[in-house]
């Protein structure tokens, strides 16, 4: 696209926002799924995002190498208003990818499905320029926060993700830091093309005018539609359910713990924590996945967990 | 020039027909709110009467959001244990061209912003306005809270609602009296389908539309409950200055209601999916402020012009009636070129002539009569107490006579024979 | 612009507390004998709307001013129950899960004790089934 964009820059910082329900009801009873209405919006993180973009690009172009923004929502018609938000905020462009399944309280296409579709958008804008890609670290829906790292894995780049800081360097560059185990940091200075995530706490979005606001409300949102870019239509991931199926609420399984058979009362709560029975010491071993799973399960089993006959295996 | 030929602020039911008039008119108009979308700060008891729609959008009931069209509509007169209730239905009212309808405000509201948007104003929420820029005493455009957050226009239509700081800065409201407002409280509680279908004795999308007298205590009001698709609206509407002094808090007399014996039944096992609360202008007629000004015209809960007079519990229609007629008379000054007051004359006789004020100047003391001591504490209790004596049988003894039974029913609770009268006749007046 | 904060978290200890003079209100209770469910408490009950809470405050309480105040109907009407006596006769006074109604400011009786104005456009209380 940016070749039919006279004037546009090589480089691309590339944000996505996702469009998620932030509020779900699930009925206690039924555990039916509902969303409320209006009740979509873009993540904390994925503010954070496009202010980092912002910022980036606001650095690079005054570094003197031209850079636009671009904002990507795989999302329903509905985010398109917010999108417009983002124009006005200062994004360059805003384009929508409509597919078949967006996310939504009741289906979720994978991660992976949702990158490709990106990536498709990307692909369009290459340009010889720098790449950066920006995403939210992780949604108020509670996602998986993957996208991104299978955004860098097609487009086999570098990636960076959860940055809690981000200082923008000289065009192309990133100075940032970001969270290791045991309350460490480390620092990093990201070179594009690149994949980051950041988390919402890295920078808050800045408040447009009232005339870029109401500029905005007559830009263009541009739209793609899943099937015509090229990308594998995201199917309903219906987390392994079947036709017909009902999803009902997580609960836990029953144990069954035989009934203690200790003549007083403290002697039949001993026996029925385990406190003094002789404990088994923690073993590793090492298999593959499926073998793994079936030990977890086989270990479950033998501790008295019941799985039924909706057995996951 | 002028950023716009007309500022509309709110986006509530006023505004966005102000907006959808006035814009419809070819005017350049921007219609601000405040909250992230239209509705979003907008709560209500939950009945949209549409007849005022008629006028504005054709066939608005093929694709206006509505949970359940009002085919039912009852009026219950309750003390602690017993309820009168007066119930009509009519099947003329579950089709076009409709009655009521229950509906949710943010659906509504975004809905009736989204026909003025069509209609080519520019809608710009998450905006507050917080002032007005003035040119002496005429008013030439808003402050919002954005940066670079000034904007100019010929005419500003303030339907900000109930609070209503943009009359009050122009100095067209007088000191806000509390007694001139009452405060509703509502739970939004989910039933399924068939448990609403069953209990209101409804079916499909027809509905029920219950209000209340004599369940608010100690406090001057009334309550209601309505029916959703898949949920039932249950509130209560109180004077500010008596709950404030009452102690109780307004949940709390909720719960109160929901726990009575002609109520609990009907909404057990509802789970509470939002609680909300908004302030009303009760007072009507008797407390609106002036309505026009330089380059100013006020529309809706901002000037009072919510009817909250006993069994009407009834603004939306009021609001679409006044901001339409705002919109239309600022479209017309500004083509003149006469902005001005006087220019922008044209809006009182509008609604002087239309029902937005016919029926308020009609229903002026209706208020007041409901409000009252009398009205609240006493004739809930001598009208049950009637019915009660009525209706219980008490062979081997002769049954009383009415008169006898009046009587008795108005001594029991010391009301006087002249104050009844007096009452009576007041309130034959006021309704006639 | 804030943290997005969806209906979550206000100060929650000052909630158990029911003020209840008349002393025959409901308060939170097991199911009760009959069968019916019991009221929730007021955290769940305000945990049912969402707030867009924004960092500033939009309604400042002069609690100085309160120390004078009889009435003190703000505790009483203020349906999100967002104003807490403290020991020493003054107000506490919580912003971010409020209505934006105007009840506190019209039944004050102390001047200027409530400064009161909307969040900034976008924040604050968002209602979607009422
Ligand atoms: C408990 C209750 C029950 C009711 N029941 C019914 C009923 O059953 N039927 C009925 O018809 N009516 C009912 N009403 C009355 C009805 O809700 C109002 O009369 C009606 O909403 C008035 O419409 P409006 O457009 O004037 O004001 P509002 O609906 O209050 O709209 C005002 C708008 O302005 C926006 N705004 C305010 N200030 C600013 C600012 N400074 N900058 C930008 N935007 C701003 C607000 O966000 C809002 O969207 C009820 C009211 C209450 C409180
Ligand atoms: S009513 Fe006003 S002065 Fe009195 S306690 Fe409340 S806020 Fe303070
Ligand atoms: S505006 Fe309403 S909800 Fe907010 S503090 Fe005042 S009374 Fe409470």
């Amino acid at each position: 696209m940016a070749e039919t964009s006279p004037g546009y820059a090589p480089n691309t910082i590339v944000v996505c926002v996702k469009w998620v329900a932030t509020h779900v009801h699930i009925d206690p009873l039924s555990g039916v799924v509902a969303e409320r209405s209006h009740d979509n919006q873009f993540s904390a993180s994925d503010h954070a995002a496009v202010e980092v973009a912002l910022r980036t690009a606001r650095a690079w172009n005054d570094a003197g190498s031209p850079t636009q923004v671009v904002a990507v929502c795989v999302g329903p018609v509905d985010s398109e208003d917010e999108l417009k938000v983002l124009i006005a905020d200062g994004v360059d462009r805003a384009i929508r990818v409509e597919a078949a399944t967006h996310y939504s309280a009741t289906s979720q296409p994978t991660s992976r499905q949702i990158a490709s579709l990106i990536c498709a958008v990307i692909g369009e804008m290459t340009s010889g320029g720098q790449l950066l890609v920006v995403c939210g670290d992780v949604s108020a829906d509670r996602g998986s926060g993957s996208v991104p790292a299978f955004i860098a894995h097609e487009i086999g780049c570098a990636q960076a993700l959860g940055l809690v800081e981000v200082h923008e360097g000289d065009p192309g560059v990133l100075r940032a830091m970001r969270r290791l185990d045991g309350g460490r940091r480390e620092e990093l200075v990201i070179e594009a093309p690149a994949v980051i995530s950041v988390e919402g706490a890295v920078a808050h979005l800045r408040r447009a005018s009232l005339q870029t606001t109401i500029a905005a409300r007559s830009a263009t949102v541009e739209l793609r539609n899943a099937r015509e870019i090229g990308a594998a239509e995201p199917a309903i991931a219906t987390s392994g359910l079947g036709d017909g199926m009902v999803m009902h609420p997580w609960r836990p399984r029953t144990r069954i713990v035989p009934a203690p058979v200790q003549p007083d009362a403290l002697g039949r709560i001993v026996e029925l924590t385990g406190a003094k029975s002789d404990r088994v010491p923690p073993r590793t071993v090492t298999l593959e996945p499926d073998e793994a799973a079936r030990a977890i399960l086989d270990q479950l089993a033998e501790w008295g967990y019941e799985w039924g006959q909706d057995s996951p295996i | 020039m002028s950023d716009f030929d007309v500022i509309v602020v709110g986006a509530g039911p006023a505004g966005s027909a102000a907006a959808l008039e006035a814009a419809r008119a070819g005017m350049r108009v921007c219609l601000i709110e405040r909250g992230p979308f239209p509705g979003a700060k907008n709560m209500y008891g939950g009945v949209v009467y549409g007849r005022i729609l008629d006028t504005l959008i054709p066939n608005w009931w093929e694709e206006a959001p509505i949970q359940r069209w009002i085919t039912r509509r009852s009026t219950m007169v309750l003390t602690d244990s017993q309820a009168l209730t007066i119930d009509f239905r009519t099947e003329s009212w579950g089709k076009p061209p409709y009655n009521g309808a229950t509906t949710f405000r943010p659906d509504f509201d975004a809905w009736l912003a989204s026909n003025a948007e069509e209609a080519g104003a520019t809608l710009i929420c998450s905006t507050t306005v917080t002032g007005l820029l003035r040119d002496g005493q005429r008013v030439t455009g808003v402050v919002t809270d954005r940066p670079d957050g000034e904007l100019t226009a010929d005419v500003v239509i303030a339907c900000d609602g109930v609070n209503s700081f943009l009359a009050k800065e122009v100095g067209l409201y007088p000191h806000t009296d509390p007694s001139n407002f009452t405060l509703g409280v509502k739970e939004t509680l989910a039933l399924p389908r068939e448990v609403i279908e069953e209990r209101f004795a409804v079916r499909g999308d027809h509905g029920l539309d219950i209000e209340m007298l004599g369940c608010t205590g100690d406090v001057p009001g009334g309550g209601f409950l309505y029916t959703n698709a898949e949920s039932v609206s249950i509130g209560l509407v109180l004077s500010l200055p008596q709950l404030a002094k009452g102690g109780i808090r307004p949940e709390q007399r909720l719960a109160r209601l929901k726990e009575h014996p002609a109520i609990a039944p009907l909404i057990e096992g509802g789970e509470v999916t939002e609680y909300s609360a908004h302030v009303i202008p009760e007072a009507g007629y008797n407390m609106m402020p002036e309505l026009i000004s330089d380059g100013f015209l006020v529309a809706g809960d901002a000037a009072a012009m919510c009817l909250a007079a006993g069994i009407w519990l009834e603004g939306v229609n009021f609001a679409i009636g006044a901001g339409a007629a705002a919109g239309r008379t600022a479209a017309g000054a500004v083509v003149r070129g006469d902005t001005t007051a006087d220019g922008l004359a044209g809006y009182r006789t509008r609604l002087e002539t239309s029902f937005v004020l016919a029926d308020h100047r009609k229903l002026r003391d209706a208020p007041h009569i409901v409000m009252s001591d009398l009205a609240q504490q006493k004739v809930p209790k001598v009208i049950c107490g009637m019915a009660e004596q009525v209706f219980t049988v008490v062979n081997p003894d002769p049954k009383p006579g009415m008169f006898k039974i009046l009587w008795s029913e108005l001594r029991r609770n010391k009301m006087g024979i002249r104050d009844a009268a007096s009452h009576g006749i007041r309130a034959a007046r006021t309704f006639r | 612009m804030s943290a997005t904060n969806s209906s979550t978290n206000g100060p929650s200890d000052q909630r158990s507390r029911t003020s209840d003079p008349a002393g025959d209100m409901p308060t939170s209770r097991t199911v009760e004998a009959s069968g019916r469910y019991a009221e929730m408490s007021f955290e769940a009950r305000m945990d049912t709307v969402e707030f867009r809470v924004h960092e500033r405050a939009h309604i400042v309480v002069d609690g100085r001013k309160c120390v004078d105040c009889s009435v003190r109907g703000c505790i009483t009407a203020c349906p999100a129950n967002l104003f807490v006596p403290t020991a020493d006769g003054g107000i506490l006074f919580n912003y971010e899960q409020c209505f934006e109604c105007g009840t506190c400011y019209m039944v004050c009786n102390e001047e200027g004790a409530i400064s009161w104005s909307y969040p900034e456009g976008g924040h604050g209380v968002v209602f979607h089934a009422s």
